[in-house]
C-alpha cells in the first residue's frame, strides 16, 4: 500500500483540469489524491465494522491534496471550481473511494464554508473558510432537532457582549469530527432563527456519536449545546435562519448525490467483471439475457441519474435554480436516491449469495445510499413540496 | 381575495386552508391574515418584516415575488402560499 501522506502531490503544483470532461477530471483527481483515495478504500472495512469516524489526519491530507478547497473562492485560497466541475470531482471520488463517508465529508465541510464565506464576515472567513481549505477548522451543519422547522426548541439569549445557546441537534454529519458547528437557534428577543458558529471546545458542548446503519465513518453524532456561552461575534446571522438553511440545503441536494452516482457506475463495472467470470451451464452469466437485461436496467438508472445531476449542477452554476427550493435540483436528489438504492438491490439480485455477504461490499453501499432517504430533506417531504408546487402552478389560466 | 395556505402553514391558522380576505393588494391581504391569526406572523415574516423566502407565493397559479405585493388584485383572485421547506 502506498502512503498517501508521502506520495500525494502537492495540489499547488498540479495543473487544474482544463475542461469539465469526466476523463480530465478523473485524471486530475487521481493525480492529486489517488494515493489517499486508495488508502481510504483499504481502510473502509474497519471503519464500517467499528463505526470509527474518518481520521482527522486523512481529512487534513484531503485538504493538502486540494480537495477541501477545490470549490471555495480563489480570493481566500480556494480553487474556485464551478459547481459542475466540483460535482464531477466528487463523482470521481465516489467511484474511486469505497468509503461513502469520505466523499460525504469532503463535500460537506466546503459546503458549510461557502455559507460562511457568503456571510461576508472577514473574521469568520479567516478562521473557518481558510480553516476548511487547510483542513484545520472543519465546520459541520447542525440544524435538525426533534421538531418541525417552526417549533425548534433551541434558544439564544443575550448576556451582555455574549450570547448563551441551548440546543439539542439530533443528527449531525461529521459531528464527531468537526471543530465547530454552524447551528440554528431561536433568538429569544425577536423569536427569529439566528445562525451561530460554535467551537467544539467551548464548555457545554457535548457530542454523542450515533450508531448508524451506514455511512459509519462519517462521524454522525447528536450535538448538544448546554447553556454554551460564546461571544456575540460568533452570531453569523441575527435573523432569517430559516431562509439560510434552505439556501444551504438547496445546492447541497445536488452535491450530495454526486459521489453516489460515481459509486453506481463502479457497482455496474464490478458486477460485469464478476459475472463475466462466473460460468453456469458452460457459459458466463453475462451471456444470459436476463442478466443482460438487469445490467441494462442498472445502466439506464445510471444514465438518468447523470442526466439529472448534470442539469441540476448547470442550473446552480447559471443561477437559474430557485435559491431556496429548486424543483429540478430536488427532483435530481429524489430520483438519484431512489435509483442508487434500486441499483444496489439489482446488484444483489445478480450476485446471488455473494451479494449477501460482507465480502462483497454491495450491502455496504446499500446501507450508505439509504442515508440519502432522510439526508438533505426527506424523500417524502420533497415529494410533498413538489406536489404542492404542482397544485399551485396548475391554477394558472383557470 | 382568497388566500390558500399550504399544509405547513395551516397549523398556524387553526388548520384552515382557505381564507377569504377583504383586501386590495397581496401585502394588505397578508397583513389582514396575520391580524386574524397572529401565530402566522413569525412563520410568514422574518425579523425585518419581510416575507420569508422559503414561502413561494402564487397569484392565480403564477409565481410572484415581493416586488409585486403592492399591485392591485381583484376580489376573485386567488393567492396561494406554498412553503417549500425540507430539513437537513
Ligand atoms: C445520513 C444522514 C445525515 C444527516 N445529516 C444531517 C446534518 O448534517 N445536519 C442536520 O441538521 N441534519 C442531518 N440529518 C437529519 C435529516 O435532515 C433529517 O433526518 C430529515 O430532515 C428528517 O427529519 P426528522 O429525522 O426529524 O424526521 P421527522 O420530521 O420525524 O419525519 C419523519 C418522516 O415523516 C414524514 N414527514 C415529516 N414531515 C413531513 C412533511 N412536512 N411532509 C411530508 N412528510 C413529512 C417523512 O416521511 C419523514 O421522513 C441527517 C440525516 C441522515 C439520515
Amino acid at each position: 500500500m502506498m502512503n498517501g501522506a508521502m506520495t500525494a502531490r502537492d495540489s499547488t503544483t498540479t495543473v487544474e483540469p482544463l475542461d469539465d470532461s469526466r476523463e480530465r477530471i478523473a485524471r486530475w483527481v487521481t493525480d492529486v489524491a489517488g494515493a489517499l483515495l486508495e488508502r481510504m478504500s483499504e481502510t473502509t472495512l474497519a471503519r464500517d465494522r467499528d463505526g470509527t469516524p474518518i481520521d482527522r489526519g486523512d481529512l487534513r491530507e484531503a485538504a493538502r491534496c486540494g480537495l477541501l478547497g477545490a470549490s471555495l473562492p480563489v480570493e481566500v485560497g480556494g480553487r474556485g471550481m464551478s459547481t459542475r466541475r466540483w460535482g464531477r470531482v466528487l463523482e470521481h471520488v465516489g467511484g474511486a473511494c469505497e468509503d461513502g463517508s469520505f466523499a460525504l465529508l469532503v463535500s460537506l465541510f466546503p459546503a458549510v464554508a461557502r455559507m460562511i464565506h457568503a456571510s461576508g464576515r472577514a473574521d469568520l472567513v479567516d478562521r473557518y473558510v481558510r480553516g476548511c481549505i487547510t483542513g484545520e477548522a472543519l465546520v459541520s451543519f447542525a440544524y435538525t432537532e426533534d421538531s418541525d422547522p417552526f417549533s425548534l426548541a433551541s434558544t439564544l439569549e443575550s448576556a451582555g457582549d455574549d450570547v448563551i445557546v441551548t440546543a439539542s441537534k439530533t443528527m449531525v454529519t461529521g459531528g464527531a469530527i468537526a471543530d465547530a458547528y454552524m447551528t440554528y437557534v431561536v433568538d429569544q428577543t425577536n423569536g427569529d432563527l439566528a445562525v451561530v458558529i460554535i467551537d467544539r471546545g467551548v464548555p457545554g458542548v457535548e457530542v454523542v456519536p450515533i450508531d448508524t446503519m451506514g455511512l459509519r465513518g462519517a462521524g454522525l453524532a447528536s450535538v448538544h449545546f448546554r447553556g454554551v456561552r460564546i461571544p456575540r461575534s460568533q452570531v453569523m446571522l441575527e435573523h432569517g435562519g430559516l431562509d439560510h438553511v434552505q439556501m444551504f440545503l438547496n445546492p447541497r441536494r445536488a452535491i450530495l448525490c454526486c459521489a453516489p452516482v460515481g459509486r453506481m457506475e463502479r457497482i455496474i463495472e464490478d458486477c460485469v467483471r464478476r459475472l463475466s467470470r462466473t460460468v453456469r451451464y458452460g457459459q458466463p452469466l453475462t451471456a444470459m439475457q436476463v442478466v443482460q437485461a438487469r445490467l441494462g436496467k442498472m445502466k439506464l438508472a445510471l444514465n438518468v441519474a447523470r442526466t439529472l445531476l448534470d442539469r441540476a449542477l448547470l442550473e446552480l452554476d447559471e443561477g437559474s435554480a430557485h435559491p431556496l427550493f429548486d424543483e429540478y435540483v430536488s427532483t435530481a436528489k429524489f430520483q438519484i436516491t431512489e435509483a442508487a438504492i434500486a441499483l444496489s438491490l439489482d446488484a444483489m439480485y445478480l450476485l446471488g449469495s455473494h451479494g449477501y455477504t460482507r465480502a462483497v461490499p454491495v450491502e455496504r453501499y446499500l446501507r450508505d445510499f439509504c442515508g440519502l432517504l432522510a439526508g438533505a430533506g426527506a424523500q417524502d417531504v420533497i415529494q410533498t413540496n413538489l406536489g404542492m408546487m404542482a397544485i399551485g402552478g396548475a391554477k394558472k389560466g383557470r | 381575495m382568497n388566500i390558500v395556505l399550504s399544509g405547513t402553514l395551516q397549523k398556524f391558522a387553526q388548520y384552515q386552508r382557505e381564507h377569504s380576505i377583504d383586501a386590495w393588494t397581496i401585502q394588505e391581504g397578508l397583513d389582514h391574515l396575520v391580524k386574524a391569526h397572529p401565530a402566522l406572523g413569525n412563520a410568514l415574516f422574518d425579523g425585518a418584516g419581510e416575507l420569508r423566502r422559503a414561502h413561494l407565493v402564487f397569484l392565480n397559479g403564477d409565481q410572484v415575488t415581493s416586488d409585486r405585493f403592492s399591485e392591485r388584485v381583484g376580489e376573485r383572485d386567488e393567492i396561494e402560499i406554498l412553503t417549500a421547506i425540507a430539513g437537513g
